[in-house]
């Protein structure tokens, strides 16, 4: 069997606990505005321009972005690092692109790294249709579910299509019982407001498994590879937001008895 | 702990002192021989005997508001030289005034001294001289054309650190060790018998001159007290003035005691001669524990007096910057440090966890004191708890490159591996940069760097040096007659073990003129089993002895060696003499080539292991050329890998090469990969570097760079503490953080006026920024920053 992947980063530590190995899924049925990755939205291979110094002379060259490796073969990059996962408390994360849209790869892969003991962590959007809950979460420790906004025509407008789908794999996945952290990209003029993010906790009451809430803020560290792919960046001018930006939304997280 | 106000004080003094040339040193030293009262003597008494004098006469200096007192020269930062050892000419003096970095200023009266007496005596006599002498053509080729250094061209071996039993024992007890031993000794049996005797006596005299020493620091302590107006300040010099006439005549019962006891012996080994690292408490905490808590339990003293008395002990070697060093010494190790690393942490002789409340406070106070020297670092024994090298961590981030992280399991294995006794070995630690050694037993001196890289370089060449016009390397081919990479491979090894043959037979010289003409007893008397056995430390008297050539370039090395085997042999995309015709022209005109050779080769320090064959290889194979052989003195030839800064002056001297790194630009440093290459993360660096058998050296060195905000989470800093803790089981031997921003680097290398105070680790050691040669502040910034993943 074989998956489409983009990137394997090492020394992961902001995706899950420890020291871990994030392993990027090619392809998205979504295109947020805000992607930092968007040479992960198509499944199909992109190609990317990298520039390189060397001395005064830089050097330009087209990348494709995006290759199919077996399970074998991905098992191999992954187990690299064992020594590092269990010292930290770390592992594998899954994340994209959105993973569970190469759903058997993934289980696949999954299976394999609870047979080897190691912690497990799917980075989603849940926009994916899941068919087999069970086994895709009997085999995943932590799953980190982006939740952007509680307010569908807004994630339709910004998003894309599967508003009602990612809600409900949310629930279905904590009805199994699964550590979930949400995650919750805070972007200018889409969710920033107290008003938006009240919406979302509001959403998130209703699942009473989830107690932990992460907010990312907005960074344009992805504009560089809109200009690379001859993309147009949706953000235009908007600037990064900073971590004390995102205090007084923290606080109404807290309030809430949210974990953040 | 925060510093006192006369603390803050004596740390400014040691900063804004200036580094400077004192000739009192030379001038006595000149004087006694001058006067030719020992001319009878034999060669280990008149040592003996200059040393005393030199004690006997040298100014006392007692710096004011300091608790622990005595300065190798005049004043702080007052440097002396070692004429006997290698003389400073005028020009020598003039360079070491004006060079921009790691300067020593003197003044007119300075160089009159030197014009007119020092220099006068000493040429012709100086070890320097003889050395030069004794070389034969080949070794001074090979040493021009930047094959390897020496390193005991200017400076005397040393290399060794005190033993926790030095801080039980006074040298009243030496003394009557000496009387045992000369008993024991057979005259008429023992054809070394006089000899001994001869050593023996040597050892007595300078065990007298030291005490005597001591007591010229309480006689001025108390004179200083008689007219001191403060009450406080006067019962301070008073008991100051007591401490100097117990240690180290006896052995210490408090902390103070220890401390001024161990700062004597300091003086005693850099003032005899001017050895390699300095000297080195050794298990500073575990010496210390047992008095400190006794002291606590009695209510004798309070943390806070503990900590002022630590802080004003660090001030000391602060003041004692490396003894001038000029031409290839200085650019092998171009620095004021001088080496002496403490050690904190690791286990005790019986292998329990030995991190005690001392360590603790010792962390603190490297915290606290931020000071260039001296240098230190942790042992992290799989005993040790997280906590340790958490608060260790707390340092580290704060960016100035100390403490640099080594393993006590690895280091234990070394020692065995190489026949220690298990007790000596978990005494043990490292000193220097990163070798690794017993305390107290053990003489593991460094002879000099080995430039890989170059030889690859005369390997293409049949042998023959470009830059210095000479055929230095035996006959070995062009590149284009080698027709497979095993060819080529093999000549490689051919020219590294006809150069490690050449650097082998000058050490031996060298090390014979050290024998004969520069015993040091009071060295010795600190080392066992130098009194028992009657024998100087220069000539085998240590329990243990082993001596290092240190490998430089690994990571450039590896990548050369892997450019060639992947373009030229496997994928066969790039003709030999393309490549070669490429690097004659430094790559002008063939930047394609270049490109494809950085940026589309297998490099070492990301896991690859298509890249890491190479490294192994080559790791192997200069084991190989070295290990097995035998010095003079009895010392096992070992194998370390670590720089200090000559990786910067082997790549001055080496043209462009097969990685596609332009002529004469820095090499790699230690075993980290070439610099910006590492593009996997740590991880990757961390397998690639362990995939060398590290228990097979005395030591390596691996540098990585981190942001701050990688550890700005308590989260991060625990990764560290993890990834440290990973490498460690894979047997890496030393890790070290760099934790600052390329930003501010650059910032601050426009702007030095604002930035005084950057200190950052080089390679082994921290330096200040500004004090590092461009090429090496550039080398610095260009090391792979880790940032966020």
């Amino acid at each position: 069997m074989l998956g489409k992947i983009f990137d394997i980063k090492r020394y992961a530590i902001h995706d899950g606990p420890g020291i871990r190995t994030t392993v990027f899924f090619k392809g998205c049925s979504l295109h947020c505005r805000w992607c930092h990755n968007p040479e992960s939205q198509l499944f199909e291979e992109v190609r990317m321009t990298v520039k390189q110094k060397l001395g005064d002379r830089v050097f330009k060259e087209s990348h494709v972005v995006g290759y199919e490796l077996s399970v074998e073969q991905l098992m191999k990059e992954i187990a690299k690092d064992y020594v590092f996962f269990e010292e930290s408390g770390g592992g594998v994360t899954f994340s994209g692109g959105e993973p569970l849209m190469q759903e058997d790869f993934l289980l696949e892969v999954l299976k394999q790294c609870k047979a080897r003991n190691m912690h497990t962590c799917i980075d989603t959007a849940g926009v994916a249709p899941i068919h087999h809950l069970e086994d895709i979460c009997r085999n995943t420790d932590l799953f980190l579910y982006d939740v952007k906004t509680a307010d569908k025509s807004k994630f339709e407008e910004f998003i894309g299509m599967g508003f009602d789908r990612t809600i409900d794999n949310l629930k279905r996945i904590a009805n199994q019982g699964v550590h979930i952290i949400a995650r919750i990209p805070v972007i200018p003029r889409f969710n920033d407001d107290e008003g938006s993010m009240r919406q979302i906790i509001a959403l998130l009451k209703d699942i009473p498994q989830i107690r932990e809430v992460n907010l990312l803020p907005f960074h344009r560290n992805g504009y560089d590879k809109y200009k690379r792919l001859g993309m147009t960046y949706g953000m235009g001018q908007t600037q990064s937001l900073k971590e004390p930006d995102l205090e007084p939304l923290k606080v109404l997280f807290k309030e809430s008895g949210f974990t953040i | 702990m925060q510093m006192t106000e006369r603390i803050k004080k004596l740390r400014e003094q040691s900063l804004n002192a200036v580094n400077r040339i004192s000739a009192e040193r030379a001038l006595l030293i000149t004087e006694f021989y001058q006067s030719g009262i020992a001319d009878a003597e034999p060669v280990p008494v008149q040592r003996a005997l200059s040393f005393k004098y030199i004690l006997e006469h040298k100014y006392i200096c007692i710096n004011e508001g300091e608790l622990i007192v005595g300065e190798r020269g005049p004043a702080p930062k007052a440097t002396p030289t070692y004429p006997e050892i290698c003389i400073h000419t005028e020009e020598d003096l003039k360079i070491l005034n004006d060079r921009e970095k790691v300067s020593f200023k003197s003044d007119e009266e300075t160089r009159a001294a030197y014009r007119d007496i020092i220099i006068p005596f000493w040429k012709g006599k100086s070890n320097r001289e003889r050395i030069f002498k004794a070389l034969p053509q080949e070794w001074k080729d090979s040493y021009a054309a930047g094959i390897f250094t020496e390193f005991q061209e200017q400076r005397a071996p040393g290399h060794t650190a005190l033993g926790i039993k030095m801080f039980h024992t006074g040298l009243l007890d030496l003394k009557k060790q000496i009387a045992e031993s000369m008993k024991s000794v057979d005259l008429v049996n023992d054809p070394e018998g006089i000899d001994k005797i001869d050593e023996l006596r040597a050892m007595d005299i300078v065990c007298d001159a030291m005490i005597m020493y001591a007591n010229r620091h309480a006689d001025k302590l108390e004179e200083l007290a008689a007219n001191e107006k403060d009450e406080k300040r006067k019962n301070e010099l008073l008991e100051m003035a007591r401490i100097c006439r117990k240690v180290p005549a006896h052995a210490p019962e408090t902390v103070h005691e220890a401390l001024q006891h161990y700062w004597f012996i300091h003086l005693g080994v850099v003032t005899e001669l001017n050895p390699w690292d300095s000297f080195n408490p050794g298990r500073l905490d575990q010496s210390l524990y047992p008095l400190y808590k006794k002291e606590m339990d009695e209510g004798t003293t309070t943390k806070e007096e503990v900590y002022e008395v630590l802080q004003s002990f660090w001030v000391k070697f602060n003041n004692h910057p490396s003894p001038p060093k000029v031409g290839v010494t200085a650019a092998e190790s171009g620095t004021y440090t001088d080496f002496c690393l403490i050690n904190v942490g690791g286990v005790k002789e019986d292998g329990s966890d030995g991190v005690n409340e001392m360590s603790y406070i010792l962390l603190d106070v490297i915290k606290e004191m931020r000071l260039l020297q001296p240098s230190s670092m942790i042992q992290v024994s799989k005993k040790n708890s997280d906590r340790f090298i958490r608060q260790a961590v707390e340092i580290i981030k704060t960016g100035f490159g100390q403490p640099s992280v080594f393993n006590t399991d690895a280091l234990v294995q070394e020692m065995l591996r190489a026949g220690k006794d298990v007790k000596d070995a978990r005494n043990g630690g490292c000193s220097g940069c990163v070798e690794t050694g017993a305390f107290g037993t053990e003489a593991y001196i460094l002879t000099g760097y080995f430039n890989l890289p170059k030889i690859l370089e005369l390997t293409l060449n049949d042998g023959f040096d470009k830059r210095t016009g000479k055929q230095i390397g035996i006959r070995t081919g062009m590149a284009t007659d080698y027709k497979t990479y095993e060819e080529l491979f093999n000549a490689f090894r051919a020219q590294v073990n006809h150069f490690m043959r050449i650097k082998l037979t000058g050490n031996n010289i060298i090390e014979r003129i050290f024998m004969k003409n520069m015993p040091v007893p009071f060295l010795s008397i600190l080392i066992d089993d130098c009194i028992a056995k009657g024998k100087d430390y220069m000539c085998g008297g240590a329990r243990y002895n082993s001596s290092y050539v240190q490998g430089v370039g690994l990571g450039s090395i590896t990548d050369m060696l892997t450019s060639l085997r992947y373009h030229v042999y496997d994928k066969k995309d790039v003709a030999m003499s393309t490549l070669q015709k490429a690097m004659e022209a430094d790559f002008k005109g063939y930047e394609e080539l270049q490109y494809q050779l950085v940026y589309h080769t297998p490099k070492y320090g990301n896991d690859d292991d298509y890249a890491d064959e190479q490294e192994v290889a080559v790791f192997d194979m200069y084991y190989d050329a070295l290990s097995g052989h035998k010095s003079p003195r009895g010392g096992d030839y070992r194998v370390n890998m670590l720089p200090t800064t000559c990786h910067v002056y082997f790549g001055s001297v080496t043209g462009a090469t097969p990685d596609g790194r332009n002529a004469w630009k820095v090499l790699s440093e230690g075993i980290s990969p070439v610099q910006g290459v590492d593009t996997n993360g740590p991880t990757a660096v961390i397998r690639s570097a362990a995939k060398i058998d590290h228990i097979k050296t005395g030591g390596t060195l691996l540098n990585q760079k981190f942001t701050p905000s990688l550890l700005s989470t308590e989260e991060g800093c625990m990764n560290l503490v993890h990834l440290i803790r990973a490498y460690f089981r894979m047997d890496g031997h030393h890790i070290q953080f760099n934790v600052v921003n390329a930003d501010t680097l650059r910032d601050a290398q426009k702007h030095p006026e604002n930035y005084r105070d950057l200190i950052v680790r080089v390679a082994g050691y921290s330096d200040y920024f500004n004090d590092l040669g461009e090429d090496l502040q550039n080398e610095i910034i260009n090391r792979t920053e880790q940032t966020t993943f």
